[in-house]
């Protein structure tokens, strides 16, 4: 079960208060957790404290109660992702281990107990950046549509249109995934 | 009012189908479902920093990283100062054409203004103010540091004629020998001279009589004597020996 953010929590975290700093993190760092795995960063634990390291002190102005805190955090975390990502181009490419090709390898239980989040992952890489960006903000951040337009700088009906396409692209990939396993 | 993914989870995933018109498609709705459960993780192990910020009594960490990158820029920029002094004062020390080229600058600073100094003293004499040069400007000397010369322009006008002949007859051997030859005992040079000479001057007597071109010294004291300054500049006349060619 998720741990909620009360008023006084919030009220607290909005006044400086390092108890309302450990609910916030507590409550919205999975969130922001889920947000940067889901789009396949490599550390996003690291990337996660990074945010709230510099999203805490600045709490005091922020604005808007519970949305206005859920809007600013994300927008800060969309910014280290652009970072990340720029970041990430620039940086020469490292060969992994490949496990397949070694001999020792055996299918392990967590690999079959995660399967279907890494089936969800590659499917979400299938996707456009815009699109893929709005479903996860929409879903995995729980943002609605104008929170989303705020951070992406768009409209709310672009991130509407981004949203239906997105939806219209994941279904054709799961249905062809899905013929493809039968 | 309170923020929790899992409590409206099967409501937003249910709008954003609904919107799309997507409500029945089942295998969307479990791909969904299966986003959303990367926000259902717990909160990751706070490191140092963000624990330290968690912490009551501390307000903010970026302040100290701001006052270190700055006392970094000082101490940076302090130890580049030193090292370009110290590169410098490496070149100056063993580079001989350095020290040249840094002397001739300095004389090269100061030589307008000794050029600007020069010409006032020797307006008052009245020699064509065109010649700056050197030989010409020796000429007139024995004339112009004279204090008694200046006040009765008749009398010392003969006599004053007789230095420029002599700096002529310098430069002009042939008639030197022969006027000097004639009246060497005729013309004191106290009278001539009557600002005291220093003792090296003793014998100017017998200086006219050898020939004129090798003592240049009769003309050149008084001005040195006036420009001692002079003398530090880099040397177009000879130093004159007395009784000596």
């Amino acid at each position: 079960m998720a741990v909620q953010l009360t008023d006084d929590e919030l009220s607290a975290a909005l006044a400086g208060d390092p108890s309302g700093f450990s609910a916030v993190y507590s409550t919205i760092s999975p969130a922001v957790l889920g947000y940067f795995r889901a789009r396949g960063v490599d550390d996003a634990e690291a990337l996660t404290q990074d945010v709230f390291v510099d999203v805490l002190p600045k709490l005091v102005s922020v604005t808007g109660g519970h949305p206005g805190l859920r809007t600013f955090i994300f927008s800060v975390a969309h910014a280290r992702l652009v970072d990340y990502r720029r970041r990430y181009a620039r940086t020469p490419q490292l060969t992994e281990y490949d496990p397949l090709a070694d001999d020792r390898y055996s299918i392990s239980a967590e690999d079959e107990v995660l399967g279907s989040l890494g089936s969800i992952s590659s499917t979400l890489a299938m996707l456009n950046d815009e699109q893929r960006e709005v479903l996860i903000l929409r879903i995995v951040a729980d943002l609605s549509v104008e929170q989303v337009a705020g951070i992406m700088d768009k409209s709310p009906g672009a991130i509407k249109q981004l949203q239906r396409r997105g939806l219209i692209a994941l279904r054709e990939l799961v249905k062809e995934k899905d013929y493809t396993s039968s | 009012m309170s923020v929790s993914p899992s409590g409206r989870e099967e409501g937003d995933i249910q709008t954003i189908l609904q919107d799309s018109g997507f409500e029945e498609d089942t295998d969307l709705r479990r791909s969904l479902e299966d986003l959303r459960a990367f926000a259902l993780n717990g909160p990751p192990e706070p490191r140092a920093d963000l624990q330290a910020l968690l912490m009551p009594g501390v307000t903010r960490l970026d302040l100290r990283r701001r006052t270190r990158q700055r006392r970094m820029g000082v101490v940076i920029g302090a130890a580049v100062v030193g090292a370009m002094g110290l590169g410098a004062g490496a070149v100056a020390a063993s580079g001989e054409n350095f020290r040249v080229t840094v002397s001739n600058a300095v004389v090269k600073i100061l030589e307008p203004a000794s050029q600007a100094q020069v010409p006032a003293p020797e307006a008052a004499p009245g020699p064509p103010p065109s010649n700056v040069s050197v030989p010409p400007a020796l000429s007139p000397a024995p004339v112009s540091p004279s204090p008694s010369a200046t006040p009765s322009r008749s009398a010392p006008a003969s006599k004053s004629a007789r230095p420029q002949t002599q700096a002529s007859a310098r430069l002009l051997p042939g008639n030197a020998a022969s006027d000097h030859a004639a009246k060497p005992t005729k013309i004191p040079p106290a009278t001539l001279r009557p600002r005291p000479v220093p003792a090296t001057l003793a014998p100017p007597t017998s200086v006219p009589a050898t020939p004129a071109p090798a003592a240049p010294g009769p003309g050149t004291r008084p001005l040195a004597g006036l420009l001692p300054w002079l003398s530090s500049l880099p040397r177009g006349v000879p130093d004159p020996v007395p009784g000596k060619p």
